[in-house]
């Protein structure tokens, strides 16, 4: 527990790490509990379509013309001339008194509660994606690198034919043809992506710790492979670890949500991804659509941000050495 | 004999995170021209850092608090950018600590001696190098021919180290340091290198700034020597003053500490006590926590600098 | 007392090195012909130059590399022939204190788990609790007071000396018969070698654990097994051996001769009467070619045409080991003019 301790006062000292750490804080506790508190409502309310988020429409105010002759057609094809003053009516198909956080999308939904929604399962998809890259790629790694010779020959022809294939077109294949019903499956293709080259790192660091001083004493006293392994050389590897925990899972949540964002494996809409992929298609040309294209791409970019900031403070929190430097 | 540099009350400071290490502590040292020179003291004692100093080499994050360095007329620390481009490496040049990982390993020997020449001249003629580079190589005794066109790990240790001496004469300078030049090499080489560092100085008259913390070293090479004690210049004298009329306290334990192969086989002893803790230093004197002859005022106030010779001083309240 | 503990017979270690896809592989024999006997409770020294081959005899030695040929014996038994429990006597027997203990040591780890964990995990221990103890104990033992403190703390928050310590303070907790140190004290401060040094004397002295103290500097060497044996090795061959005072008084060999002029002495007087290197000033060659015949017969200043054809044997004279061919012949050794 001291050792938690001075983690985090470390990463406080680093004011880049600490805001990185704050807002992956935040995102997390929207995935978390977000959905739990926020009501997510997905039916369409037309009446509401591309309203402006709060802060704008407080101080602007709403938009009278916001019902208009699209939407009458498009409700009632039939009667084109009576409703002129349908604008302030209560009732399902109209206004609600409420502000919209980040505003709605093109037909009239939350943004905000969508965001929400879609985090749980952003998050989901990146943290097993990186777990399942992670565990993979160690074990590929320390085997080849521990045992040698034809294990690892025949282990890094592996690695080096997943790693000459372009990831991404061959995830937008695999996506099509694999049904992809849900977040775990999603990671565990684009963990497939992600292993090789951390089981080459691995591979490598453990080769250079193979030679140390202090490997060799393990030796000398008798100690097993296994012992050497867990107990000598993950302890050393776990700055590299956690470091590359944060960048897989960063990849593999933009890799998810361009994946989405081109149309396939649509198993939730409101995954930042789907949200992305119907900004576009509907309202691209529309300039009132900017919030709802804008959200998910801030919202990606500042966790983004958040996994670049706090990854950098890792190192020097975790490893023992650097601290008193 | 007038002195090639003067340095006066030189302080330097590293300010890290943990504290702040004052790695030279108000030096005062003066460098005989034309005479081979010894600091000797161990790991923290300051003397690298004071020989960087001489060059406007200290590393990252060391600051100069107080002090001058003369040499002739000007104070290396105020020379203006020009100025030490001219300075370094033409009138002072130095061989470092492990200098055999100071060749570029991607280059051959050849290349790495004519980019030095020419980025210190205006005017470069290649054949006219390459004829002095053969000229140097030959005084340190290697065969020109061959290792030109080697790359640095195509050589053994004894000889990467002559080849950085070699570099280090390029320019004919007035005066080279030599930190601990032969650290990691078997002791034939280092009596070989030693004795062509001799020759050398025998030869062409340069001053030459030896640290070590390898006392035997000094006695076989040098004719003047200080010895440093966390940052502080404890002692200073000819080599033979100092050997056979140790004033200092850590000087005669220095002496003693060192294995010889020709005293009696007895059980020797040690410096009692560890080293200073750097980032709090004392008012007193630096070595009172592990000196055998120390009173109360040696806790309470630090020594000045006394004359107890010719040329011979020290910093020691038993002298004064 | 003089009851056999470690034998090296006849080992050889050729390295290969690959010279391209269309040459054959060419052998270098990093060690020849070694004939080494480390006696139970006694110091015995090694001394050569860097890379020539003292490392691989430690490596040997403490099993860490099988030697292509010759037999490594441990009390009589040849380890590469031992059984699970005979071979895991012999790794407990024989430890390993390295040159560079802040290498040696787990950087991210406690003192604590870099002693408790090892004999935890070989069950020299039966529990946690006794571990500390032992290990607290193997720290007063290592003049290493109070060992709370040191327990606690990481090996960067060390100095060298007291690391080195530490390195010894693990090899004796395993209960070892033979320690084998690799130029212990060469990364520390002169000042503290005396200490590092009478530490394995006591320790030797109080424990009966032999050592074999691997080095080229043969001052340290001198001081450490002035009651034991040397072994001399140049470019992997062993010169001269025998007890270290009767080979340290009248050394014999050449090589050690040049080696024993060459080691600067602290008096500036002496220093400067001192008579020339007896020997010839070339290079080791740098290439993988070896010389013929005697190895060092291309620096030395007594050798003729017989040396360059013929490779000396180890030939007793003046009780001590010796391969050359004109041993007694060879002047005696004296320091100065």
């Amino acid at each position: 527990m001291q050792n938690v301790k001075t983690f985090f006062t470390i990463i406080y000292r680093n004011k880049r790490a600490f805001s990185g750490m704050l807002i992956l804080i935040v995102f997390i506790i929207m995935a978390t509990v977000g959905p739990e508190v926020i009501h997510l409502d997905l039916t369409p309310n037309f009446e509401n379509r591309y309203r402006k988020p709060a802060i704008i429409e407080m101080i602007f105010g709403i938009e009278q013309t916001q019902v208009d002759e699209e939407i009458e057609i498009a409700r009632n094809p039939f009667i084109q001339e009576e409703q002129e003053d349908t604008v302030a009516v209560e009732g399902k198909d109209s206004y609600t008194n409420r502000f919209y956080l980040l505003g709605t999308d093109y037909i009239g939904r939350d943004i905000f509660a969508q965001i929400v929604h879609g985090s749980r399962d952003v998050l989901t998809v990146g943290f097993f994606a990186a777990i399942f890259a992670l565990l993979l790629g160690f074990i590929i790694g320390a085997l080849s690198g521990f045992v040698g010779k034809q294990v690892d020959a025949i282990l890094m022809l592996i690695v080096n034919l997943f790693l000459t294939i372009p990831s991404f077109p061959i995830m937008l294949i695999l996506s099509v043809f694999i049904p992809i019903k849900g977040p775990l499956i999603m990671a565990c293709i684009l963990a497939l992506w992600s292993w090789p080259g951390l089981a080459r790192a691995v591979r490598a660091q453990i080769l250079e710790m193979k030679e140390r001083g202090f490997i060799v004493s393990c030796r000398v006293m008798g100690l097993n492979s296994m012992y050497i392994v867990f107990h000598e050389i993950l302890p050393n590897m776990i700055p590299y670890l956690a470091i590359t925990f944060i960048t897989v899972m960063q990849s593999s949540i933009i890799a998810s949500v361009g994946i989405m964002m081109l149309g396939f494996a649509p198993y939730t809409p409101t995954n930042w991804g789907v949200m992305l992929n119907s900004a576009i298609r509907q309202g691209l040309t529309n300039p009132k659509a900017i919030y709802y294209l804008l959200s998910p791409i801030i919202c990606l970019t500042l966790f983004q941000m958040g996994c670049i900031f706090f990854a950098s403070g890792i190192d020097e929190a975790l490893n023992p050495r650097l601290r008193e430097q | 004999m007038d002195n090639l540099f003067e340095i006066r009350d030189l302080t330097i400071d590293f300010p890290l995170r943990a504290g702040t290490v004052r790695a030279v502590n108000h030096v005062d040292l003066d460098i005989p021209r034309g005479k081979i020179t010894a600091l000797v003291g161990e790991s923290g004692s300051g003397k690298s850092t004071l020989a960087t100093a001489l060059i406007r080499l200290i590393p990252v994050p060391g600051k100069i608090v107080s002090g001058q360095i003369w040499y002739r007329d000007k104070n290396v620390l105020e020379m203006s950018n020009e100025e030490l481009n001219k300075y370094r490496w033409e009138k002072v040049s130095m061989v470092f600590q492990a200098a055999q990982n100071s060749l570029n390993p991607v280059m051959t020997i050849k290349d790495q001696f004519l980019e030095t020449i020419q980025i210190h001249s205006d005017y470069y003629d290649e054949e006219e190098s390459l004829e002095k580079v053969a000229k140097l190589l030959d005084y340190v005794h290697l065969d020109a021919g061959r290792v030109l066109k080697a790359y640095p790990h195509e050589l053994s240790g004894g000889m990467k180290q002559r080849v950085m001496i070699a570099l280090a004469l390029l320019l004919d300078p007035e005066m080279i340091i030599l930190d601990e030049p032969t650290t990691a090499l078997d002791v034939i080489t280092q009596d070989y290198i030693f004795s062509i560092l001799k020759h050398i100085h025998e030869e062409k008259g340069i001053t030459m700034l030896l640290l070590t913390h390898d006392i035997a070293v000094v006695a076989k090479v040098a004719e003047r020597m200080g010895v440093m004690y966390a940052g502080h210049l404890v002692e200073i004298g000819e080599v033979r003053d100092i050997f056979y009329n140790a004033m200092h306290p850590y000087t005669k334990q220095l002496l003693q500490a060192a294995p010889s192969l020709l005293d009696e086989l007895k059980e020797r002893n040690l410096i009692t006590g560890f080293p200073l803790n750097p980032y709090n230093p004392t008012k007193g004197c630096p070595f009172y926590p592990r000196c055998m002859d120390s009173k109360e005022i040696c806790k309470q106030q630090k020594p000045p600098i006394t004359n107890v010779g010719t040329k011979h001083k020290v910093m020691c309240h038993q002298y004064i | 007392m003089d009851k056999l503990l470690m034998e090296l017979k006849n080992v050889e270690m050729y390295f290969f090195q690959k010279r391209g896809i269309f040459s054959p592989k060419i052998s270098i024999g990093a060690v020849m012909g070694i004939n080494m006997h480390i006696n139970e409770g006694e110091i015995t020294a090694l001394v050569g130059e860097s890379g020539g081959g003292k490392t691989t005899i430690a490596n040997i030695i403490t099993g860490l590399l099988k030697p292509t040929n010759g037999e490594v014996l441990f009390r009589g038994k040849n380890i590469y022939e031992m059984n699970r429990t005979e071979f895991k006597e012999y790794r407990h027997s024989v430890q390993l204190v390295q040159q560079d203990s802040y290498a040696a040591l787990n950087p991210v780890r406690t003192i604590e788990h870099s002693l408790v964990g090892p004999i935890l995990s070989r069950k020299i221990v039966k529990n946690r609790k006794e571990a500390i103890q032992k290990a607290k104990e193997a720290l007063l033992r290592v003049e290493l007071s109070p060992p709370e403190i040191f327990l606690e703390k990481y090996p960067h928050q060390l100095s060298g000396g007291q690391r080195q310590r530490i390195l010894l303070a693990r090899a004796i907790l395993m209960n070892p018969s033979l320690i084998v140190a690799d130029e212990p004290v060469s990364m520390i401060d002169v000042s503290l070698r005396i200490a590092i040094l009478n530490l394995m004397s006591r320790l030797n002295r109080e424990m009966n654990i032999a050592f074999l103290y691997i080095t080229h500097d043969l001052a340290t060497a001198r001081y450490i097994a002035q009651n034991g044996s040397i072994y001399v090795l140049y470019l992997g061959k062993i010169v001269e051996s025998g007890k270290t005072r009767i080979v340290l008084e009248r050394p014999v060999h050449p090589y050690l001769q040049a080696l024993l002029s060459a080691v600067p002495i602290p008096d500036p007087d002496i220093e400067a009467r001192k008579r020339k290197l007896p020997i010839k000033s070339i290079d080791i060659s740098f290439t993988t070619k070896l010389p013929t015949g005697c190895r060092f017969h291309p620096r030395c200043p007594y050798a003729d045409e017989k040396c360059s054809k013929e490779e000396p044997q180890l030939v007793p004279i003046e009780g001590r080991l010796c391969a050359c061919h004109y041993a007694e012949s060879i002047p005696e050794w004296r320091y100065l003019e």
